[in-house]
């Protein structure tokens, strides 16, 4: 097999394609999902590749983005996958990318935007009175909140610095859970317009030179922020709400 | 067959092109397909798009030589995230038995310059060796730790080393030694609670309780406004809130803190989190609050939870809707302390 598919490239296509406006019933879907059943592993985590590869949160994600993005689950089994997912929760609160292993900016938001596609977590859940979750919701507020430095930006870990692309991470998180509105949204600002490059775009830190990842995920944070004429955003799926919808 | 160690470098500086060796004369490269209309194509240098035409030519046709073996390594020199790259190169390896411990040092040596992409490979090698590999594993993780304690793949891996090879015994040792260096290293504090939860040589999470409790209240005590320990601490109760908030030494902590008037947020939004889980502070809280004389307005409230989170409003102010919003969750009591 020399040109087998991988779950990320996969995601990416389908999103791109999305956002484009591309009509979805042209995409061999059965192909895919079957293929990605493939790719689950016995503990609910996913490989990116048949031969052999990481397995972790990333790649939990990219499955239930695409069965997600195509409206179909055959894809994957979620309870398995939420299993997986629900033990990468570290002491902490904040998740891992694989179980044991560090709360991550990019590992919560794998899980959790992961939940939320797959229908385990409802909407605004903050504000339910809900006591019962299958995540310890409190704890992870807690940890998301406490990731807002001092400079107003986002750190994608405890004692680490600031960066902009956290802003996106764990403000997406918070955005799904329903706690957007609980950070110091004049800080962040702040702190992100610190990192816009006088050349356009963002980089990492205040005076990085720009960088396409960093500015993808500061224009998101600045749609999470309602910044004026920017489109408003679908946290879980990393693309503004009228992509999402098929607008 | 294969070069000597630590010769990329100088294969870089001295390189013919491959269109130029005797040896691959018999080879016709293929050119990567781009299809008719490519959007956004990469300016390859002419090395680069050489190289990868070269090696597709030998990946489709599946030769397992020594020529296309040492083809992997130019490749991987060029680009180590190419993952088609290194599993063909493992797919060689399988076929010549090429030597394991050689390419362990390989993948350390681009490890050294690519801190993410050796993983899987790394991995297969380590696996085929077996515990035998362990101690190199460990020694490698260590290396790249000393150049970034933070390093998550270095982290990640070790964490699978230990799972798969074992090699457990001086782990907590190693964790003792990074936080001697920084206290605020937030991967040493996470390995730690890996190592305490998970070790089959030290008897689990319950049986280690009290001897954590005791180092983490003295790193608290150490940096309060350090938030490791603070999260640590309560790691070390998971899924046994009782037991927290009836151990002594929490609440403890929490009032020593308070008392010494500085960096004490942690102190606060502990307690106050005690308290949300049924703790009944004495009067000495009421009073260490009531100390602190922020500019706040009024007379504090007669509910100590109230209290902190007004308190709390004052002096973390990034986070003052959040103390707000924790306020207004705050179970109505009639009684106060």
């Amino acid at each position: 097999m020399h040109n087998g598919s991988n779950l990320a490239s996969t995601y990416c296509a389908l999103a791109i394609l999305k956002a484009v406006g591309y009509n979805f019933a042209n995409i061999d879907s059965k192909s895919i999902l079957t293929s990605m059943r493939n790719l689950q592993q016995h503990d609910g985590s996913f490989m990116p590749i048949h031969f052999g590869a990481e397995k972790d949160l990333r790649f939990v994600y990219c499955a239930a983005a695409i069965c997600f993005l195509l409206e179909d689950w055959s894809g994957m089994d979620r309870e398995r996958a939420k299993a997986y997912i629900l033990n990468c929760q570290s002491y902490d609160g904040g998740f891992g990318l694989t179980p044991g292993s560090e709360s991550h900016g990019g590992g919560t938001y794998c899980a959790v935007a992961s939940l939320r596609l797959m229908g385990f977590i409802e909407d605004n859940v903050l504000s339910k009175n809900t006591s019962s979750s299958i995540i310890d919701l409190p704890l992870l507020l807690s940890w998301c909140l406490q990731r807002q430095a001092a400079d107003g930006g986002f750190q994608g870990r405890a004692n680490k610095p600031s960066d902009t692309c956290y802003a996106f991470w764990i403000g997406s998180v918070l955005r799904m859970l329903g706690g957007y509105n609980l950070i110091d949204k004049e800080a962040l600002r702040g702190f992100l317009l610190t990192c816009q490059s006088q050349y356009g775009g963002f980089g990492k830190c205040p005076g990085d030179l720009p960088d396409l990842y960093h500015s993808f995920y500061g224009y998101t944070a600045f749609s999470l922020l309602e910044e004026p004429g920017l489109n408003p955003l679908c946290a879980e799926l990393g693309m503004t709400e009228f992509s999402a919808l098929g607008i | 067959m294969e070069s000597d160690e630590g010769d990329e470098q100088q294969q870089e500086a001295e390189r013919l092109p491959l269109s130029q060796r005797p040896e691959w004369s018999d080879v016709t490269p293929i050119p990567q397909d781009d299809g008719p209309n490519p959007v956004v194509p990469i300016a390859y240098k002419p090395e680069f798009s050489e190289t990868m035409s070269y090696f597709r030519a030998v990946y489709y046709s599946d030769e397992r030589s020594s020529r296309s073996f040492q083809l992997t390594k130019e490749a991987i020199c060029l680009n180590p995230g190419n993952y088609t790259v290194w599993h063909f190169r493992r797919q060689i390896i399988e076929t010549l038995h090429t030597d394991l411990q050689d390419e362990l040092a390989f993948v350390g040596r681009i490890a050294k310059s690519n801190s993410k992409n050796y993983q899987h490979h790394r991995r297969w090698v380590a696996e085929k060796l077996g515990t035998g590999a362990v101690n190199k594993e460990l020694q490698f993780t260590k290396k790249m730790l000393s150049l970034d304690a933070k390093n998550y793949h270095a982290w990640s891996y070790r964490q699978w080393v230990l799972q798969a090879l074992g090699g457990w015994e001086d782990e907590l040792d190693y964790c003792q030694i990074l936080l001697g260096e920084d206290i605020f290293n937030n991967s040493a504090w996470n390995q730690r609670y890996f190592v305490v939860t998970r070790s089959p040589l030290l008897g689990g999470l319950i049986a280690m309780r009290d001897s954590e409790v005791n180092f983490t209240i003295e790193a608290i005590l150490g940096n309060p406004e350090n938030e490791s320990p603070w999260r640590y601490l309560r790691g070390l109760y998971k899924d046994d809130t009782e037991s927290w908030i009836n151990d002594p030494r929490i609440s403890s902590v929490c009032l020593k803190v308070l008392s010494t008037k500085s960096n004490y947020v942690f102190a606060l939004s502990t307690l106050l989190d005690l308290i949300c889980h049924g703790f009944r502070p004495s009067e000495e809280f009421r009073e260490a609050i009531n100390a602190l004389n922020t500019p706040d307005s009024g007379p504090l409230d007669s509910d100590l939870g109230r209290a902190i989170c007004r308190v709390l409003e004052c002096v973390d102010p990034l986070r003052c809707n959040y103390w707000l919003w924790r306020k207004s969750k705050l179970p109505l009591t009639v009684s106060s302390q």
